[in-house]
């Protein structure tokens, strides 16, 4: 047991799952033949030998691994930081750039030594204004810079 | 001379106004970068690429470019004043570079680092010049199947010179390549492995899966080890070298060179295992081997001499093959293709001004990078203070914002946040996600040149151990796998990266 969930034995596992998301993705795609390949041939070919090296590793780790356990690791950074980018994404388009990284920061700070609230802002503050002056009116991305109310106010109530 | 008109050419590209800004904004990113620990080229490079759509793609790739190059000056800085690698480049300039910052010499090895660094970038430079065109012409011979093995060839050398477990690395590489394969099929045009979801129908960006493995991944493993993120910076001290120590210094420079430029061009080569043999050698070879680490000049200058080299010489097979030796150089690619160009053999001949402009840029760049590392250090001490948790929330939404940026996808920021998690576990895993980008890179090419090989040949595999160029590559990719798998090299290898 010890052995099956060391990091090399869990890495194999990992890539043994995703041989078979490949496999499984590919499973309606035509083969064809070697002189006339269809779209599933190469899928398959690259998931046959991700599962063969999945199971490799896999063997070796529960065969003669050193079974060391997987790094530990807190989860509050990863979280935070994942949450962060799905809010960013969730706000963007219909909340504007000041709400989205506004919100990004707010809770991507989560993830780390909190910073006091005069350099928070002014973090912030700069960050709003860089994005806005490079992306926006440098690149000309068509974000909104405000809200859209209408439309919030239309989903919410 | 075609060559004399070459470089007129290339310089008359380097030194326009725009180009040379550009240039310049690149090395100044490089370095800041470089200084700073917890950040690296490829995510900088990669939240870059969307802010140089509007640029002309000489600009643009001059400007990555000198991140790239430029980050190799600014990681010793941090090295030797604190430390700590700014880059992993300069892991081995931490060992003699802090130990003559704490007898007082700071200013010297900054100076040894940065001479050591601009010497080997002017030879490198030349090594371009001459190399890409000459891979180039070779490579005008290749057809698909000698694509195919070539390709083969690079991503298993890839897997010898990386770091931690072969087998781990190959099947990063092969997961690359699957996802590589998502999108529409050339052929048939018909979807594959997009699960349902119309907005991946062109393919997995490059930009998103870089940014999550590198950038948010990243700041959630430096969080965790978030106490050995602190230094205090040593003073700086006298600048100038006397010229006994540079007669003293100056042969290592010129090996580390040497060295640094041949393990660029290899596949799976790069800075970091330039720098690391580098060490090494000038370690055999000196009289002293005993004061290696406790502040030996040498110890500072090969190594550094020999990652900027090797930051350079990589660009030969990208510029000339096509095919990425490191990640870096992936990551290029998928700038270039972006910008709708295709590298290969023909973007010498049929983009002169692209070339040479970008291979004269280097040279200026270098010269750019002396003068912004060595009066201006005291800037760059400063922002050594700059905290990681002012940083990481400035990563954190330039990714966001960046990912976005490259296709105005909402979706794309999506993806970042699944490679995000998929980066970290892997690294808890002991898995080295660098590896996929080759394969998402290569995936497409390696495809469409297998199915090229094996409809002129009728389905007949056997094309390629009947062409010699294929033969040849990959009767070296077997060598290659079998050495490792006697493991004589697996075991040098791991020696060469816990050298002290």
């Amino acid at each position: 047991m010890k052995r099956l969930l060391s990091r090399d034995a869990l890495a194999g596992l990992m890539f043994i799952a995703f041989a078979a998301w490949g496999f499984i993705a590919a499973a309606d795609l035509e083969g064809g033949t070697s002189a006339a390949m269809g779209p599933g041939y190469f899928p398959r070919i690259v998931s046959s030998i991700l599962l063969l090296l999945g199971t490799a590793i896999l063997v070796v780790a529960l065969w003669s691994g050193d079974a060391l356990p997987p790094e530990r690791g807190r989860l509050r950074p990863i979280f935070s930081v994942s949450l962060a980018g799905l809010v960013f994404a969730a706000l963007l388009e219909k909340g504007g750039i000041i709400a989205a990284i506004t919100a990004a920061v707010l809770i991507g700070v989560m993830a780390g030594e909190r910073p006091r609230p005069l350099p928070l802002v002014a973090l912030t503050g700069a960050l709003i204004l860089v994005s806005i002056a490079l992306f926006i009116w440098g690149i000309g991305v068509p974000i909104p810079i405000w809200p859209d109310w209408e439309a919030m106010s239309r989903r919410w109530i | 001379m075609d060559l004399i008109a070459n470089i007129a050419l290339g310089f008359s590209v380097a030194l326009s106004w725009e180009n040379l800004a550009l240039c310049f904004v690149g090395c100044l990113l490089g370095t800041l970068i470089g200084v700073l620990p917890g950040i690296g080229p490829l995510p900088t490079m990669a939240m870059l690429i969307p802010v140089t759509f509007k640029l002309e793609p000489t600009g643009a790739l001059i400007m990555l470019a000198g991140v790239f190059y430029g980050s190799q000056y600014g990681g010793s800085t941090t090295a030797i004043l604190v430390r700590l690698p700014g880059e992993t480049s300069s892991l081995v300039t931490v060992l003699d570079g802090h130990a003559l910052a704490q007898k007082g010499r700071a200013g010297i090895a900054l100076a040894m680092a940065a001479y050591g660094s601009v010497v080997a970038g002017i030879l490198s430079t030349i090594a371009i010049g001459y190399g890409a065109p000459f891979l180039a012409s070779i490579a005008l011979l290749f057809q698909s199947a000698d694509y195919v093995s070539v390709m083969v060839l690079g991503l298993v050398a890839a897997v010898v010179l990386a770091s931690g477990s072969i087998l781990k690395a190959l099947a990063a590489i092969t997961f690359g390549a699957l996802l590589g394969l998502v999108g529409t099929d050339i052929t048939t045009g018909e979807f594959r492995l997009t699960m349902g979801f119309h907005s991946i129908a062109d393919g997995l960006g490059f930009v998103p899966i870089a940014m999550g493995l590198f950038g948010l991944a990243e700041i959630a493993y430096n969080l965790e080890n978030v106490a050995e993120k602190s230094g205090h910076a040593v003073p700086v001290g006298r600048l100038l070298p006397s010229w006994a120590e540079i007669k003293q210094v100056f042969p290592a420079i010129l090996r580390g060179t040497g060295l640094g430029a041949a393990f660029g061009i290899l596949p799976g080569g790069g800075p970091t295992i330039s720098a690391f043999a580098a060490y090494s050698l000038e370690k055999r070879l000196s009289k002293h081997p005993e004061e290696f680490g406790k502040g030996r000049l040498e110890g500072v200058a090969s190594p550094e001499a020999a990652n900027n080299a090797a930051a350079q010489t990589c660009f030969i097979p990208m510029l000339s093959l096509g095919i990425p030796p490191n990640a870096i150089m992936a990551l290029m690619i998928g700038a270039m293709m972006i910008h709708g160009l295709t590298p290969g053999p023909e973007i010498i001949s049929k983009q002169p001004g692209l070339f040479w402009g970008m291979v004269m840029s280097m040279l200026v760049g270098n010269i750019i990078l002396v003068i912004l590392n060595l009066p201006l250090i005291g800037i760059w001490v400063r922002l050594l203070s700059i905290p990681y948790r002012f940083l990481f929330p400035t990563i954190l939404v330039l990714c966001c914002i960046g990912t976005y940026t490259v296709d105005n996808s909402v979706e794309d920021v999506l993806i970042m946040v699944v490679f995000g998690v998929i980066g970290y576990v892997m690294r808890k895993l002991e898995c080295e996600p660098t590896p996929m980008l080759l394969g998402l890179v290569l995936a497409p090419l390696l495809e469409e040149n297998f199915r090229r090989a094996l409809t002129l040949s009728d389905g007949d595999l056997s094309v390629f151990v009947t062409r010699p160029i294929s033969l040849g590559f990959l009767l070296a990719s077997v060598a290659l796998l079998g050495t490792m798998m006697m493991s004589g090299l697996r075991r040098r290898r791991e020696e060469a990266f816990q050298e002290e």
